[in-house]
């Protein structure tokens, strides 16, 4: 095999390198043109996917959400501004609390709108980043999970360790209330539910069940979490515009 | 050998750290990527860390694509 691309090459050199490159998008992306876009975008796009990473860095073959590179980004978009507002994907696992709430406090505190939307997965950690944006969707097929908060590792076996862990699991629990219409005590119905996870307490909410528990806005896709975004957009300069006329 | 235990896989056998100096972030014309070091100044473009939708769509820097970075 390495002989017959020897010998190609030494035919063809001029061929070599758009033949390879062509070979390289095929095996990336399994396409060979992507359509272009004009080039201002008004709206970015965050994406939280695979584990999110906290002061433990993962092997590289893990697909992580890297907090020291997020949190700079969001601090762009919201100084940045020709930004107007910001989409949220989600497909995550979860991962590190701290970073988690980190991410999601961030979220929080943005100035922009911004509208999340849950695909496939929004698990653990990822329902705060989910319910931290102005307006949350969840596509039907999506699922989120809900559990308490845990550890594995090493950890010092003291009392305090479970004071700690049980102060940890209060924080996701006072964020996630704070921001979603859940009420605190129908979140931890859900959190400490037996039965339905396999050997295990929690509650895996799916699509329109996250919507009907008050966790998540509403059902939808891109198409609809664009308009809603949109809409905000508009919302949000038209207020900017009157405060203008009565300075 | 079977191991069972509930510590992470990372904390038993722990991966060299070759590894983890094989990918870095890198600012390429301004925009973030997690590359691969393939030859003294190549890389191989795996992730596009941007927040911009535009720099996904930009050619040169597409996933698997090989740039030069010094």
């Amino acid at each position: 095999m390495s002989n017959y691309k020897a010998e190609n090459t030494e035919e063809q050199p001029k061929e070599d390198k758009p033949a390879s490159g062509l070979m390289e998008k095929i095996q990336q992306l399994g396409q060979t043109n992507v359509p272009q876009l004009s080039q201002d975008s008004k709206i970015h796009c965050l994406t939280i996917v695979g584990q999110i990473e906290g002061h433990l860095q993962l092997p590289p073959q893990n697909k992580t959400t890297k907090y020291e590179h997020l949190i700079p980004q969001i601090v762009a978009i919201e100084q940045n501004p020709k930004i107007e507002g910001v989409l949220v994907i989600l497909n995550t696992v979860g991962g590190d609390v701290e970073a988690g709430l980190a991410i999601s406090e961030m979220l929080a505190s943005l100035s922009k709108p911004t509208v999340s939307l849950v695909l496939g997965g929004g698990h653990s950690i990822g329902v705060p980043i989910a319910v931290s944006c102005d307006h949350s969707f969840i596509a039907e097929t999506a699922t989120m999970t809900i559990h308490p908060i845990r550890l594995t590792g090493l950890v010092i076996g003291v009392p305090q360790t479970f004071e700690y862990l049980d102060k940890m699991q209060e924080r996701v629990v006072k964020f996630v209330t704070k921001h979603s219409k859940i009420t605190e005590d129908d979140f931890k119905d859900l959190m400490f539910a037996k039965g339905n996870l396999t050997r295990d307490i929690g509650t895996n909410v799916i699509g329109s069940d996250a919507v009907t528990s008050g966790l998540i806005d509403s059902v939808g896709g891109v198409g609809d979490a664009m308009s809603k975004l949109n809409e905000l957009i508009e919302a949000n300069n038209n207020n900017k515009e009157n405060e203008g006329i009565i300075q | 050998m079977i191991m069972y235990t509930m510590m992470p896989e990372e904390l038993i056998f722990p991966i060299n750290q070759e590894v983890y100096e094989k990918q870095q972030v890198i600012q390429y014309n301004g925009i973030p990527l997690l590359v691969a070091k393939t030859e003294n100044y190549e890389y191989e473009v795996i992730r596009v860390l941007s927040t911009d939708p535009n720099h996904y769509l930009h050619e040169p820097i597409q996933p698997g694509t090989k740039i030069i970075h010094i």
